[in-house]
């Protein structure tokens, strides 16, 4: 070992330093015990601020009681591709006091949810279907606090992409609908057992109808059916002026007639040709 | 007394620093066993009065424990030796160490006066929307204030290393301790920011002024986790570090071999250091992360078991055939390293994603933490204030009473950790005030409390030993106080450049 190593002269500690120290310990931590317990509760006695801040109430408005219809809105295939057309119609003029069918004709699992994204805070306030799975149609939604005029924006929760709009119109006079959650107006319907060839299938199989009516047709039947313009497959412009498309058991779609010229029109159902019916639109 | 309390010495600070964290410790401690007696029968024992007040009790203990006793005392050691060990006269800013010493006290009063009660992660939306004030904001700002001294003082450690040692030590020729407080410097840099943003954003939450973490106004409770996570998974490894590094010293001495690798040594802090960042999410694997995600993470998390197993190896080989000394220090470091392995293989179980949501917030995870920050962290720091107990004070501690309080702590500690394994397998939540009043419970309770009375009477007798030692210790034999035949300090030769 090399003697010139700078070692600091050991210091012993003594009784008197430490005690000293001990006691400066002690005081403080007393000092410290004696505000902790006096002012023990007083501690946790303020809620945060945040918590205080009060959100402003929305008055609830009472709704005239309204004979409910029902709107179904079409979510086409091929919506969940950004950019294709996803919500048929875009912008629904649904009626005060309707119910809302969103039906999911695509092959993905979309949602029909209020508000114009995930980061709107009030999304999902008016109404929100939840999850439609491909094939399915979504409850009937009732819109919680709407009043005539009010233009709902709404997206689909999994592509936000997708948006549509709902416009409330004049609430339906009460008697025109025919109950709870069935169509109103001119309906046709599917029956059942149609795909069985020379079975009864449209009813009725001639609907004489107002040119701007719209039609609700019900496909009442297990398998897939439609309505489409022409006299069967072999037609050349057959489906140009009305075609439901594919209607899967128990959907509805509605066939606009406002575009049709006064006339006699004849359709079919792609699937099975041999089901053919009339629409008569008059003035 | 007073030239210690207004010193800017490195020597006084860092006592200044073991005391002070030997306090946190101690009264720290005293909540612990106040929580385990609670649990000692399912219901209200009246020990604590009312379940808001145990949350208190272990929000403070948590806090206290990590930011009080474990942070400090490895600073205070780190200041006590960084210098004598790179062979200068101080550290690089004597007065900025001065100042993050003293940052501590005031932020140590605002975290025992207030005794916040939304526990050591402060996790929203309940920190941000209920936790009671003002004990959440003094909590808040009292982390805020060891934050910056942490950093202060990780900084001043940095300098001090790379530009203060002397011309002739290569840094590859350093202790490893001064590797490991070098290696736990610059994570604190890290790590510390992102939780630093995070408080000012939950006090701004609390305030109404923002919603950062709120979800009624569009924030994210979990973005909290993510920056919490972010610097307090490699805070583990901040603790964790300095207390490898004095195992480093006491083993080599106390088995009279060389370290069986230096280099491996160095390697694996660096590595640790690393992979400590890769780590952090695997707190959260029940928050709803996607598979990729947990998988990344758990991958993370096992890559820092090599590491740790480098440095168990270079342990063990270096005490291989070596003529090891049971003395104290050497006693504490090897029952630290038992528990550490218990720890670990713990922490495999955890990690194993598909298990972790089975342990998640349960006991399994409080005795799994335990094992690590009481066995291997403390276990090595308390080994390591007996081992400079005789250079701080030239007074010997009686051995025969500080192996008891080893024996004592070594088997508490055991008994408590082991078996809250075992409770949280049983489904016991972690941060409850009461449990099912079932046989299986009760009686794993009961064991894990008396083990906690078992740790108390080693504390009682540790600090006993210690202030009696430092009074009325026989003077000790400053070059072999442990009668090892080996130059003791062998640092302590310095030649300090001025």
């Amino acid at each position: 070992m090399e003697d010139h190593d700078h070692k600091d002269p050991i210091i012993l500690t003594s009784p008197g330093r430490m005690t000293r120290g001990l006691v400066i310990i002690g005081i403080t931590l007393a000092v410290g015990a004696g505000i902790l317990i006096t002012f023990f509760d007083e501690m946790v006695s303020n809620p945060p601020p945040v918590s205080l801040i009060k959100q402003p109430q929305q008055p609830v408005e009472e709704e005239p009681p309204v004979q409910a219809g029902t709107t179904t809105i079409t979510i086409l295939a091929g919506a969940s591709v950004q950019g294709n057309n996803d919500y048929e119609p875009d912008n629904a003029q649904v009626p005060l006091g309707n119910k809302i069918v969103w039906k999911n004709d695509d092959t993905a699992i979309h949602t029909a949810t209020s508000g114009t994204g995930a980061e709107d805070t009030t999304s999902g306030d008016v109404f929100d279907t939840n999850l439609i799975n491909p094939g399915e149609s979504s409850d009937p939604m009732e819109l919680a606090s709407v009043k005539e005029g009010d233009i709902i924006d709404y997206y689909c929760f999994v592509h936000p992409y997708m948006n549509g709009k709902i416009t409330i119109t004049a609430a339906q006079p009460a008697g025109e609908g025919s109950g709870s959650g069935a169509p109103t107006g001119p309906t046709i319907n599917i029956l059942a057992g149609s795909s069985t060839q020379n079975a009864p299938d449209y009813d009725p199989d001639t609907l004489t109808v107002k040119k701007g009516d719209k039609i609700t047709v019900v496909n009442q039947d297990s398998t897939i059916h439609t309505i489409t313009s022409g006299t069967g497959p072999e037609a050349a412009d057959f489906g140009k002026l009305f075609d439901t498309k594919f209607m899967n058991p128990d959907d509805s779609v509605t066939i606009d007639t406002a575009n049709l010229e006064p006339s006699s029109y004849p359709f079919f159902c792609m699937v099975h040709s041999y089901m053919k019916g009339t629409l008569v639109v008059e003035e | 007394m007073w030239e210690i309390l207004f010193s800017t010495h490195h020597t006084d600070i860092g006592l200044l620093y073991v005391i002070l964290s030997i306090v946190a410790f101690m009264i720290g401690g005293a909540l612990a066993i106040g929580i385990r007696t609670e649990l000692f029968l399912p219901g209200n024992q009246g020990i604590i009065p009312d379940p808001e007040t145990f949350h208190r009790i272990f929000t403070t203990h948590g806090t206290n424990m990590l930011f009080l006793w474990l942070l400090p005392f490895a600073s205070g050691i780190g200041n006590y030796l960084i210098p004598i060990m790179v062979r200068y006269k101080d550290m690089a800013w004597p007065k900025l160490n001065a100042v993050a010493f003293w940052m501590i006290p005031p932020a140590m009063a605002l975290v025992w006066l207030g005794m916040a009660d939304f526990t050591w992660y402060a996790t929203p939306p309940y920190s941000t929307i209920r936790a009671p004030g003002p004990a959440a904001e003094m909590w808040i700002f009292g982390l805020k204030i060891l934050g910056i001294s942490s950093i202060l003082g990780s900084i001043n450690f940095i300098v001090t290393i790379l530009k203060m040692k002397h011309p002739d030590l290569p840094l590859m020729r350093a202790p490893l301790f001064v590797w490991a407080t070098l290696v736990t410097s610059i994570m604190i840099l890290v790590a510390i920011p992102t939780f630093a943003a995070a408080l000012i954003m939950l006090y701004t939450d609390r305030l109404g002024i923002s919603g950062f973490f709120n979800p009624a106004m569009g924030g994210d409770p979990i973005a909290y986790q993510h920056l919490f996570w972010f610097t307090f998974h490699p805070e583990v490894y901040i603790f964790a570090i300095p207390a490898i590094g004095m195992v480093y010293e006491i083993i080599p001495k106390f088995s009279r071999k060389p370290i069986f690798s230096y280099q491996s040594g160095v390697a694996a802090f660096v590595l640790l250091a690393i992979v400590g960042f890769a780590s952090w999410a695997h707190h959260m694997f029940s928050t709803g992360m996607s598979f990729t995600e947990k998988t990344v993470f758990m991958v993370g998390t096992l890559a820092a078991v090599p590491a740790s197993a480098m440095h168990v190896f270079n342990w063990t080989a270096t005490m291989w055939g070596g003529r090891i000394r049971f003395r104290t220090p050497m006693s504490y470091v090897f029952g630290g390293i038992v528990l550490f392995f218990y720890a670990g293989a713990g922490g495999v179980v955890n990690t194993a994603m598909p298990l972790d949501f089975l342990t998640h917030d349960t006991y399994w995870v409080v005795g799994h933490f335990h094992l690590f920050v009481m066995g291997l962290i403390t276990f090595a720091f308390i080994g390591f204030l007996h081992y400079l107990f005789p250079f701080i004070t030239g007074r010997m501690y009686n051995e025969r009473l500080g192996m008891l309080s080893f024996w004592l702590f070594f088997v508490g500690s055991s008994v408590i950790f082991l078996t809250q394994h075992v409770l949280g397998l049983y489904g016991q939540p972690r941060r409850t005030f009461d449990f099912v009043p079932v046989e299986p419970l009760i009686i794993m309770n009961q064991i894990s409390s008396v083990g906690a009375w078992i740790n108390a009477a080693g504390a009682a007798v540790l600090i006993s030993n210690l202030i009696h030692g430092a009074m009325k210790g026989k003077p000790a034999k400053m070059d072999d106080p442990f009668e090892i035949g080996e130059q003791y300090y062998d640092y302590t030769k310095r030649e300090p450049h001025h």
